[in-house]
């Protein structure tokens, strides 16, 4: 293939062969000799020779296009080879960091740690995790070697907490900051007619539009502005307020603001993005959802934190390899972990492996894991464990684990974080014989098989048979499991590797719709192909097919794309590709519990993909591993410790603040009647017997410690004394007001 | 209350949409950041919890002439706040029936459940309740100075 330009109309001309099994070509013929079946005589060779070289004069094409995208690659940044040397760390072939497969993101050099592209190419979720995984590390030797932190304090400047004004006697002056987020907004809607929209609005003192609203330099130029017109309300219009609004409370406090004088309106998630091709309606929606904003913002009150204990320990749910690197890590922190797990035994799906991707054997990895854990005086394993209960809030959970066969009574345990690490397993397969035929296997059983072999110590028993088959993606990919289970094009090629190097002669066939070999490991992919496996692409709609011979030997026929025909060879052993299935069931129970998402897949869902990917939105909550999505050993590791880095932040503290945003009540218009009192679902209004001079009276009582703000008891309050801060009945009401009327 | 007479060419409906913070408005998000196309006519108001909602602001909305109201909330048994859909749910059967004797079209007032993994349904229930507004033409209240 290659690009050309045509030098008529100047237009790219991309010359391409349209293979339907690209992985088989060669550069000569010669090689399909090799690829011919068993038993196969001279001329049916020789007609598949004839009938390859037809395709592939026909299957040349050529296209012209008025624009081609290369999709390059990521190398190591242009400083890293000095740097790597100077430090004295191991690098790859490539010029990327070495790190531990087993103990990531520890290079060859004890205490430097790698994260990100600089280890190994890899997408901003990974990169997120290895990060929080390396500040995890770090964090873990910084407790065990610093004894006096006041020898530090030098090395830290005390960031001053900005004096706060009092705007509460001021006439109220709205600053409003419109966004552009480059063309995410700016694209699709027209900016500055919202930024003209809003200087007509009332008390809007200011109005200014920006090209990306949350940069350092704008979070700079709004606090500017905010000091030089005087602004004490501020509205942003840009994306959601789920990932901004602390972020834009941050720049209100250093500009010396109340945060709560804050309000966003969603101009992006809930209107550029949904609305890509009506620009005019789009922007008169932006205009709308502006006005309601400022309407809103015009009785945003100044509003008071309260502060919590923190409870520092931290209740880590499953004892996989997940669960236990994150309980490791926390107590290498120096806080106490509590590890619960559902069965009697730790490792999870570890102890069905022989060997990790790059063959190193796993089971006495996983051993000296689960040693370190059992004998580490801040964990506090609980096997055979059941969740019954989940009570409370961050810095302060308490629950409730029932023993599964009367091991433990139940105990009731208090910890300030959670962190999800409930796993996944191997989906058995529904068809191609598996269950009905002892030589079809799955990948995992066929570990099993690998790690009792290579036990074995007799080097000429023939374990495995002649001809061995493997089929990919057997159970994923289709409507029951639409994702793709990542771990096992890397496992089937690792496998093969193993079988081949013990027995050599043996034919091993892999037949995949996409080898997703990713990262350095499409080096092994490069490998199995070079040692004699045979990769055949097929397409679901014409899927292999397995039976059984006469004598109960298993017959595979497959389609090949490169001699268009339909091919029948016999098969010594099946090993299928099972799906990684979580136990939604089960996961939807326990995500009730702790209110956090599950996704159609059953999967955890994080609070953000790429920028949090550990974390719930629901504060406090954490999840690592096979919970979240498929994911091989090292990164369900990093995972894991990037879990503990996440959850430590909460834990380290001695003090949390609550929110603001609670409900208060007004003696005035409070008749004492119990409707609060009855629907609040955190008990945190009672009615009280108040003391006055003529005798007792009763009022509502809220506390605002544990008040979450939810307004359910404000909506059946009949006499309309009790409102939520943040979120009051003349905010809503001036939001509906400003919409219809201005 | 319908319209009588051909609808002004240029009408664009306004829906008044309440979202609980921690399912619809989130499932909302994820509607975007998938990029699912909706309609335009709904203009959203982020509550804490579907329990939040006092039926004075569905009242006030069509009052001040909304041309339709959409209410949503997490699902039955997953509230973030525990129970606050629920009094929500009893609170909206009322009120629809207030609303029907008060001579409001039922069809321009919506109580739905989504979650913060339904960005689709979110899109489609938008789409559904932005058509069936649209059927009924502009509400007959309008005015700007209908204080309550």
């Amino acid at each position: 293939g290659g690009i050309a330009r045509n030098e008529e109309n100047g237009k790219l001309l991309l010359h391409y062969s349209d293979y339907i099994s690209a992985g088989n070509i060669s550069e000569s013929g010669e090689k399909l000799i090799e690829y011919r079946n068993e038993g196969c005589n001279g001329d049916h060779a020789k007609s598949q020779i004839e009938s390859r070289n037809k395709y592939l004069n026909e299957g040349r094409m050529s296209a012209e296009y008025d624009l081609i995208v290369l999709s390059t690659g990521l190398k190591p940044s242009s400083g890293s080879s000095k740097l790597f040397q100077d430090a004295g760390i191991k690098t790859d072939q490539f010029g990327f960091c070495w790190t531990n497969e087993m103990n990531p993101p520890q290079t060859s050099v004890k205490g430097i740690l790698a994260c990100g592209a600089s280890a190994g190419p890899k997408d901003i979720p990974e990169t997120v995790l290895e990060a929080s995984a390396a500040a995890a590390e770090a964090s873990a030797v910084a407790s065990a070697t610093i004894t006096d932190i006041s020898l530090y304090k030098r090395f830290f400047k005390e960031e001053a907490e900005p004096e706060t004004r009092d705007v509460s006697k001021e006439p109220v002056r709205v600053g409003v900051f419109v966004c552009h987020c480059g063309i995410n907004i700016g694209g699709y809607l027209s900016v500055s007619q919202v930024v003209e929209h809003a200087k007509k609005l009332p008390h809007v003192v200011f109005a200014e539009e920006y090209l990306y609203s949350c940069s350092i330099d704008s979070q700079k130029v709004i606090a500017d502005r905010i000091k030089e017109y005087g602004i004490n309300r501020v509205v942003v219009a840009s994306c959601t307020p789920r990932t901004h609004e602390p972020l834009f409370q941050g720049v209100l406090q250093k500009a010396g603001l109340n945060p709560y004088l804050f309000t966003m309106a969603n101009i992006r998630d809930q209107c550029s993005w949904v609305h890509m091709d009506q620009y005019k309606e789009a922007t008169e929606k932006a205009k709308d959802l502006l006005k309601m904003a400022v309407g809103k913002a015009i009785y945003s009150r100044q509003l008071t934190r309260q502060k919590i204990e923190v409870n520092k320990s931290t209740l880590v749910i499953g004892g996989g390899m997940a669960g236990m690197s994150a309980a490791l890590e926390l107590a290498g922190m120096g806080f106490f972990v509590y590890l619960a797990e559902k069965s009697n035994t730790l490792g999870g799906n570890a102890r069905q492996l022989s060997t990790s991707v790059s063959g190193r054997p796993i089971k006495p990895y996983v051993e000296d894991y689960i040693h370190r854990v059992e004998n580490n005086p801040l964990i506090k394993v609980l096997l055979n464990a059941r969740i019954e209960r989940i009570d409370g809030y961050v810095g302060n959970f308490s629950t409730i684990l029932r023993s599964i066969n009367n091991e433990f009574e139940p105990v009731i345990i208090s910890h300030g974080a959670v962190i999800v690490a409930t796993g996944a397993h191997e989906q058995k397969p529904s068809d191609y014989l598996y269950g009905k035929n002892p030589a079809v296997l799955t990948q995992l059983e066929l570990e099993d098989r690998l790690e009792k072999r290579m036990s074995s110590s007799d080097p000429n028993s023939k374990e495995f048979p002649d001809s061995i088959f493997m089929i990919q993606c057997a159970s994923s990919r289709n409507s029951d499991t639409p994702y793709c289970s990542r771990v096992c094009c890397n496992q089937a090629v690792k496998n093969a590797l193993r079988i081949r190097q013990k027995q050599p002669d043996t034919k091993i066939t892999i037949l995949y719709r996409d080898i997703r070999t990713y990262g350095m490991n499409e080096l092994q992919y490069k490998r199995a192909r070079k040692s004699g496996i045979r990769f055949v692409h097929y397409e679901t709609a014409n899927a292999p097919f397995i039976s059984e011979n006469d004598d109960g030997s298993l017959a595979v026929s497959f389609f090949d794309g490169v001699v268009n025909k339909r091919i029948s060879e016999n098969a010594g052993m099946l090993v299928l590709a099972g799906a990684v299935k979580p136990d939604a069931d089960e996961n939807r129970k326990l995500g009730q519990m702790l209110k956090v998402p599950v996704n159609q897949d059953g999967f955890f869902l994080e609070a953000h993909v790429k920028l949090r990917p550990v974390d719930f939105a629901t504060e406090g909550v954490f999840l690592c591993g096979l919970a979240h999505s498929p994911r091989n050993l090292r990164e369900s590791i990093t995972q894991g410790k990037a879990a503990a880095a996440r959850a430590a932040t909460i834990v380290s503290k001695d003090m949390l603040e609550t929110e603001g945003t609670v409900a208060r009540t007004d003696d005035t218009y409070c008749s004492g009647c119990g409707a609060c009192e009855m629907v609040c679902a955190y008990k945190a209004i009672t009615i009280e017997d108040i003391k006055k001079r003529d005798g007792t009276i009763r009022k509502a009582r809220i506390n605002a410690v544990l008040c979450k703000g939810c307004g359910t008891c404000s909506a059946v309050c009949r006499c309309g004394a009790i409102d939520v801060n943040g979120f009051s009945d003349r905010q809503v009401l001036n939001e509906i007001d400003f919409l219809m009327q201005q | 209350m319908v319209v009588a007479g051909a609808v002004a060419a240029e009408w664009k409906p306004k829906i008044i949409t309440f979202l609980c913070n921690w399912c619809s408005y989130a499932g909302a998000d994820l509607a975007g950041t998938s990029r699912l196309q909706y309609p335009t006519d709904i203009r959203v108001i982020r509550v804490p919890c579907s329990g939040r909602i006092n039926p004075l602001y569905i009242i006030k909305a069509l009052a001040g002439g909304a041309d339709g109201v959409l209410v949503s909330g997490c699902h039955p048994g997953d509230c973030h706040y525990l129970s606050g859909n629920m009094y929500a749910r009893r609170r909206f059967t009322v009120l629809k029936k207030l609303l029907a004797m008060a001579g409001f079209e039922p069809d321009r007032v919506h109580f739905t459940w989504v979650s913060a993994s339904e960005g689709g349904r979110f899109a489609s229930i938008v789409t559904e309740v932005s058509e069936k507004v649209r059927k009924l033409g502009p509400s007959s209240f309008g005015g700007t100075n209908n204080e309550l």
